[in-house]
C-alpha cells in the first residue's frame, strides 16, 4: 500500500508547492508595500514636524520694524513654505487624516494673520507672535 | 458676454498682501471690494491669470477675497463668474487653494 501512497503524497505536495510559493510571494509583496507606505508616511510626518519647528524658530526671530510691502510679503511667504502652504498636496492627501489636513489649513491662516499683524504694526505686538507660535505648538502636539 | 482676461500681476500686484487693508497694501479686502465686486455687479465672467506673481496669494488673502465673495453671491454664481487660469503650475496650485478656502468660508458661514 505505502508504495502507492507515497508517490501520491509527493504529487500533492508538488502540485501545492507552486501555489504556496505564489501565496507567499503575494503576501511578501503586500507586506513590503505596507512597510514602504508606513515608512513614507513616517518620513513625510517627520519632515512636516521639522518644517513646523523651523517656522516656529523663524517667527521667534522676527523683528518689529518698518517693513516695505514686498519685503514683508516675501518674509511671510518663506514662513508659509515651512507650513507646506500650496505644497506637497498629494502627500498631504495621502499621509494626513482629514482632520490633520483641515487643522493644517486653519493653522496656515492663523499664523499668516498673526505674523501679518505683528509685521504690520510698528510696535509689533508680541502677543500675535506668541499666538502664532502656540498655534504651531498645538498642531505639533496633535500630529 | 466673453470671459474677460485679468492679469493679476500686471493689473493688481506681484506681491498680494494680507487679509485687511489696515494690515497691508494690496490686501484681500481691497481686491474683493475694488476688483471682484465689479465683475459680479457687471455679471462679467473673468479668468484670472496669476503667472508673474512674486509671492503667493496667501491663505488669508484668498479667504478674505474669494471666500467672502463666494459667501455673498453663492457658490454657483461664484463658479460661473470666477475662474483661475490653471494652465501653469502656479495657476493650478492657486486654483486648488482658492477652491479650498472658498469651501471653508462657505462652511464657516453656514456654521458647520
Amino acid at each position: 500500500m505505502r508504495l502507492f501512497e507515497e508517490p501520491m503524497e509527493n504529487n500533492i505536495f508538488l502540485t501545492l508547492l507552486p501555489i504556496l510559493v505564489s501565496i507567499f510571494s503575494v503576501w511578501f509583496a503586500y507586506r513590503a508595500n505596507s512597510i514602504n507606505a508606513e515608512l513614507a508616511q513616517e518620513n513625510f510626518k517627520n519632515s512636516l514636524i521639522d518644517k513646523l519647528k523651523n517656522a516656529k524658530y523663524m517667527i521667534l526671530q522676527l523683528e518689529a520694524k518698518n517693513y516695505e510691502h514686498r519685503e514683508k510679503m516675501l518674509l511671510i511667504d518663506t514662513i508659509m513654505d515651512h507650513l507646506l502652504y500650496q505644497q506637497n498636496n498629494q502627500q498631504k492627501e495621502k499621509y494626513l487624516t482629514a482632520l490633520e489636513r483641515n487643522t493644517l489649513s486653519n493653522l496656515q491662516e492663523e499664523v499668516e494673520d498673526n505674523i501679518g499683524i505683528f509685521l504690520s504694526t510698528n510696535s509689533g505686538s508680541e502677543d500675535n507672535k506668541n499666538l502664532a507660535i502656540n498655534a504651531i505648538k498645538n498642531y505639533l502636539k496633535d500630529l | 458676454m466673453e470671459r474677460k482676461k485679468y492679469n493679476f500681476a500686471e493689473e493688481f500686484t506681484k506681491n498680494p498682501g494680507l487679509r485687511f487693508r489696515k494690515l497691508s497694501e494690496f490686501s484681500g479686502e481691497e481686491f474683493r471690494e475694488e476688483v471682484l465686486e465689479n465683475f459680479f455687479k457687471k455679471d462679467q465672467k473673468v479668468i484670472i491669470n496669476v503667472d508673474g506673481i512674486e509671492s503667493s496669494l496667501g491663505s488669508s488673502f484668498l479667504s478674505e477675497a474669494f471666500g467672502n465673495i463666494a459667501v455673498k453671491y453663492g457658490k454657483d454664481k461664484f463658479m460661473d463668474i470666477i475662474q483661475i487660469d490653471t494652465s501653469s503650475d502656479i495657476g493650478y496650485v492657486t486654483n486648488e487653494e482658492m477652491l479650498k478656502r472658498v469651501d471653508e468660508a462657505i462652511r464657516r458661514a453656514n456654521g458647520k
